[in-house]
């Protein structure tokens, strides 16, 4: 009889240790395209707070380089493998993540999709929450109506042909800019990938080009740093207006030198990608697109609270936050 | 005596599961390598110089034995200390950063690093070079600034700036020295700060050097000093960790912005390598822009359009792989032999990798996509490791190449096993001086992968299988062995058990009933005598007969289920009343199942002779046998209402001892209540073992199913 007991406590031993080998079982991985930019922390942040308090932690972590899809997709398997609740992604390029998506939902870990229309419909393990491009493109259009007073000729670079959304964006600009300003004509198309200096040697050709134009509208952020840098580069300084798409460096708002970005709400992204993971987990329904409207940030506004908002992520705790393996 | 010894066990047991729950301890964490790494001593200089010492987490990092290079520009890379988990110590180093638009720094107590911007827990103090400031904080996969300001008007950053990070308890203590002497840095606190961990190097799109990297114990002797080194300069200005900036901030932002922006312009006169290659000659007078797919000991440039070779180029030159340079010269175009001599290299800006193409080594072998940045897959044949660099011999199909390359932080030759399907990232030459005139071609690789270890039917393993095979087997047939000596055994005792049984019975009764014949044989008292002699021996048949009939009936299998038992019994009671006017009951409580078989046979033999002493005995009506089965236990009643007797007063010839004795056998519990005129009643408790248990149920469920199959 003590031979057994002493048996069963040394086996509930040994088990009670085991689980401290492993790690991260319970978290949700969210892998957006990059961190650390003023595009993606919102996000963070916003998740990070959607989270607080309901027992769930975060795994945050992407490639360094925007564009890295293959690393991006080596994380979503390796949170797939540690057996994550649930996965938040922002696919860097929508093709070669449906696979991987779908390898997640048949195991049914709920995911959210964010800012990209990866093409499976949403279901009970799959959900999207983007930025509104129709509203943002909307936007744009009729900062380039403003600035060129409804004539003229602009520049359309950074294309994005990798993501779904970037060619929603790209075409439902061209819609608004003829229905807000049919006076003014797109001459260059350029499509673009996420490479500051390809951005800006394209931005330089277009400058340096033969088609006139009177304004630059760049839809992704880095295409439109590659538009301040040929800008800035270039002597003498040629007056040309620069709208951006995606929050990246605030100084050349501030400085006048980009005209105006179009910012998304990443931080109410977040929020609302957290919330569809936590309703997923539960199995409540949820709505299968939601989209969130973008803001104009222009040098006049951007010290309003809407803007203020997006960046007190360096502020953030994060040490209660969860995230990689501690 | 026995209470001396039961304490002594006790203690010895105590012990050993003590021993047994710290055994569990250590080996849990040790095997989650929490041990391994802590309470290691801090590493002297000296190891710095050596890869196995770090961990790269990005970048693209060399060291020499007093430097430190990160060549690139990626955002967040790492080089982390293998081991180690410290608390309290110092960290110091000289950095020279690159670009004008980066950071770069020291981190200190980190863990859990993984590859990304942010991705670990720890703190990190750094030079900016992007507004001219420095910055302390904390990452929990997220940046938390604990700490911004501005750098001392007018500072150069092109020059190494001596960075010192001390942490002791939650307070850290930053202190920078530039080259023109001054200093500036601070304190800082976190209240819920991390206590260990290990140090490392980090950098954000800047390449950089560390020279001079030591670290150090510390307690607050070294906070106090950094303390009284900032105290006589002024304390520099706090940057809100948020926008926007103020007119001098911005200022630094727009100056470093604009230098980044003229490097990455592109360059004049530049043009394609494919015009040159279509036209064999020299060209001189050149310029091609493009990215270093290769480095020494084969340097090659990729464009858009195509690749060539530089030969000669100044093995001080610092170019590396993803530097977009432009390059000035002479091209020379041959077959297979295209290159760009006296080429003037300048380094434009890095980190512009070309996808490799994927190509297999007789695609290579053609010579189409020789010079190019390629990725070819093959099974490792050999693998020479030198101190620097590393030669492989691989084949894929019927082609065998080599592979050439520089040791680095990223490459483990531990995994490099003969046999392993590998990729190599690189750009491919047929030229002599790396093929040897042996190989079709040569792989400069600057990357090497396994793809997939060794097949596990290598010889080794096969052996090692075989070994296990014989191994089994020959554990097979001792356990086999082993098997049938039990059971062996285990006939013997039987057969030992029944030849005892028929000593104390037949064999008894057999010189019983010839002691009376011989008696009768020579009795002369008269018939009468005779007679009774004869009664006798008759007597002592019918007894053997039931005696007999009992022992076979026991070892029939049949009686092994509890409702065969109770069968048995009661037939063994209408035999034994034939003709009288007994009524027999049976109850069976609990669901029927088998019971082990030496339970059986108690049961079935104390059930025998307690419904023979019944009938014989107490001159009862009724005779009531039931059976009752629990979880754990199994018990068999025998009860009459008959006479009864005093127990105490009567001997214990009718058997009861006996009873008392087989129910010893299993351990079994023997209750026997009676008293005269009020019936008596016997039953037998037995324990049924746990494991029998289950195996009794899944055994009579996969009958019950065969049955039920059967039945269909």
């Amino acid at each position: 009889m003590r031979a057994r007991v002493s048996a069963g406590i040394a086996l509930f031993l040994l088990s009670a240790m085991l689980p401290g080998c492993r790690q991260q079982a319970s978290s949700v991985a969210v892998i957006p395209r990059t961190t650390s930019t003023l595009l993606w922390e919102p996000m963070h942040m916003g998740v990070a707070e959607q989270a607080r308090g309901s027992g769930i932690d975060i795994h945050w972590n992407a490639p360094a380089d925007e564009g890295d899809s293959e690393k991006q997709l080596n994380l979503f398997a390796a949170a797939l493998r540690n057996s994550s609740r649930g996965i938040i992604l922002a696919p860097s390029e929508t093709l070669n993540s449906r696979s991987a998506v779908l390898q997640a939902v048949s195991k049914q870990v709920p995911v959210v999709i964010v800012d990209d229309e990866l093409g499976p419909p949403a279901g009970p393990y799959l959900s999207y929450v983007s930025n509104d491009e129709t509203a943002g493109t909307r936007l744009a259009a009729e900062r380039v109506n403003h600035l060129l007073k409804g004539h003229g000729t602009i520049a359309l670079m950074g294309i994005s042909p990798r993501i779904e959304s970037g060619l929603t964006r790209e075409e439902s600009f061209e819609r608004a800019l003829a229905a807000i300003a049919p006076g003014i004509e797109i001459k260059v198309r350029h499509f673009g990938d996420l490479v500051i200096t390809h951005q800006q040697q394209i931005a330089q050709e277009i400058l340096d080009g033969h088609e006139h134009v009177d304004a630059i509208v760049a839809l992704t952020a880095a295409a439109t740093r590659g538009a301040y840098y040929a800008r800035i580069a270039t002597e003498p300084r040629p007056a040309i207006a620069i709208v951006g798409f995606d929050q990246d460096l605030l100084a050349p708002i501030q400085l006048g030198e980009v005209d105006s970005v179009i910012v998304q709400n990443t931080r109410r992204i977040g929020q609302l990608a957290m919330q569809n993971m936590q309703a997923q987990l539960q199995g409540a329904a949820v709505a299968p697109q939601t989209l969130v409207e973008p803001l104009l940030m222009t040098r006049e506004n951007m010290n309003s609270e809407p803007m203020q908002s997006l960046w007190p992520f360096a502020d953030y705790d994060w040490s209660h936050a969860g995230g990689g393996s501690k | 005596m026995r209470r001396a010894q039961a304490i002594g066990w006790r203690r010895l047991h105590a012990g050993l599961l003590a021993a047994l729950a710290l055994l569990a301890a250590v080996t849990t964490f040790a095997a989650c390598g929490r041990l391994a790494r802590g309470n290691a001593p801090l590493p002297s200089p000296s190891v710095f110089s050596q890869p196995d010492a770090w961990a790269a987490y990005g970048g693209d990092w060399a060291a020499t034995a007093t430097e430190i290079h990160n060549n690139s520009q990626e955002r967040g890379a790492k080089l982390m200390t293998r081991a180690g988990a410290w608390g309290d110590y110092q960290v110091q180093a000289d950095l020279q950063i690159a670009e004008p638009y980066g950071e770069a720094g020291l981190m200190i107590r980190s863990s859990g690093e993984e590859e990304g911007v942010d991705a670990y827990h720890g703190y990190f103090a750094g030079i900016r070079t992007m507004d001219a400031s420095f910055e302390f904080g904390r990452a929990d996969f997220g940046w938390h600034a604990l700490l911004h300001r501005r750098l001392p008007e007018g500072a150069d950053l092109q020059r190494p700036i001596h960075l010192r990070l001390a942490a002791v308890g939650c307070r850290f203590a930053i202190a920078l020295a530039l080259a023109d002497g001054r200093v500036a840095g601070g304190v800082a606190d976190d209240p819920d700060c991390l206590r260990t961990g290990r140090f490392g190097l980090r950098s954000y799109l800047t390449s950089v050097t560390w020279r001079n990297l030591s670290v150090s114990p510390a307690g607050p002797a070294e906070i106090a000093a950094i303390e009284q080194q900032l105290a006589g300069s002024p304390t520099p200005a706090s940057l809100a960790s948020s926008e926007p900036y103020d007119a001098l901030t911005l200022d630094r932002y727009a100056t470093a912005m604009r230098a980044e922006a003229k490097k990455h312009a592109v360059q004049p006169g530049v043009q394609p390598i494919v015009s040159f290659l279509m036209q064999p000659g020299r060209h001189p007078h050149v310029t091609i822009q493009g990215v270093i797919i290769s480095t020494p000991p084969l340097t090659a440039i990729q464009d858009d359009t195509n690749a060539l070779i530089i030969p000669n180029l100044d093995p001080h030159s610092t170019v590396k792989l993803g530097d977009v340079v432009a390059a000035e010269g002479t091209v020379v175009s041959e077959r297979f032999r295209s290159r760009i001599d006296d080429a003037k290299i300048r380094v434009l800006w890095s980190d512009t990798e070309i996808p490799p193409l994927a190509v297999t080594a007789s695609q290579l072998t053609s010579g189409t996509y020789r010079g190019r940045s390629i990725e070819v897959e093959g099974i490792l044949k050999s693998v020479a490791i030198r101190p620097g660099d590393y030669d492989l011999v691989l084949q894929d199909g019927g082609q065998s190449f080599r592979a050439l390359g520089s040791k680095n932080f990223q490459i483990d030759p531990a995994g490099l096993v003969v046999g392993s399907r590998v990729r190599l990232r690189g750009a491919a030459t047929s030229l002599e001086q790396f093929t040897g005139g042996i190989y079709p071609f040569t792989v400069i690789t600057d990357r090497v992968q396994v793809v997939a270890p060794p097949p596990w039917w290598s010889p080794r393993h096969i052996v090692l299988l075989a070994a296990l095979g014989i191994g089994f087997f020959l554990a097979a047939q001792f356990l086999l062995h082993r098997v049938q000596t039990w059971h062996m055994r285990s006939v013997l005792r039987e057969r030992e058990q029944l030849a005892l049984e028929m000593h104390d019975t037949l064999a008894q009764s057999f010189t019983g009933i010839a002691f009376q014949l011989q008696a009768a044989s020579i009795e002369r008292r008269g018939e009468g005598m005779i007679q009774t002699h004869i009664r006798n021996a008759l007597e002592m048949v019918h007894v053997s007969h039931r005696e007999a009939s009992r022992t076979i009936a026991a070892l029939r299998p049949q009686y092994r289920d509890a409702a065969g038992i109770l069968e048995a019994l009661r037939e063994s009671a209408a035999r034994l009343s034939d003709g009288g006017t007994l009524r027999i009951e049976t109850v069976m409580n609990g669901k029927p199942a088998e019971l082990p078989l030496e339970i059986t046979d108690v049961f079935v033999r104390i059930g025998q002779e307690a419904i023979s002493n019944a009938i014989q005995h107490s001159g009862c009506g009724t005779l009531t046998l039931s059976l009752t089965l629990a979880r754990r236990e199994a018990q068999l009643t025998i009860e009459d209402d008959g006479k009864g007797f005093d127990e105490p007063l009567t001997p214990q010839g009718l058997g009861i001892a006996g009873m008392r004795r087989r129910a010893a056998k299993v351990k079994a519990r023997l209750e026997l209540r009676t008293a005269p005129g009020e019936g008596t009643r016997i039953a037998v408790t037995a324990q049924l073992p746990v494991a029998a248990g289950l195996l009794n149920r899944l055994r009579i469920k996969l009958v019950t199913a065969s049955e039920t199959e059967r039945a269909v």
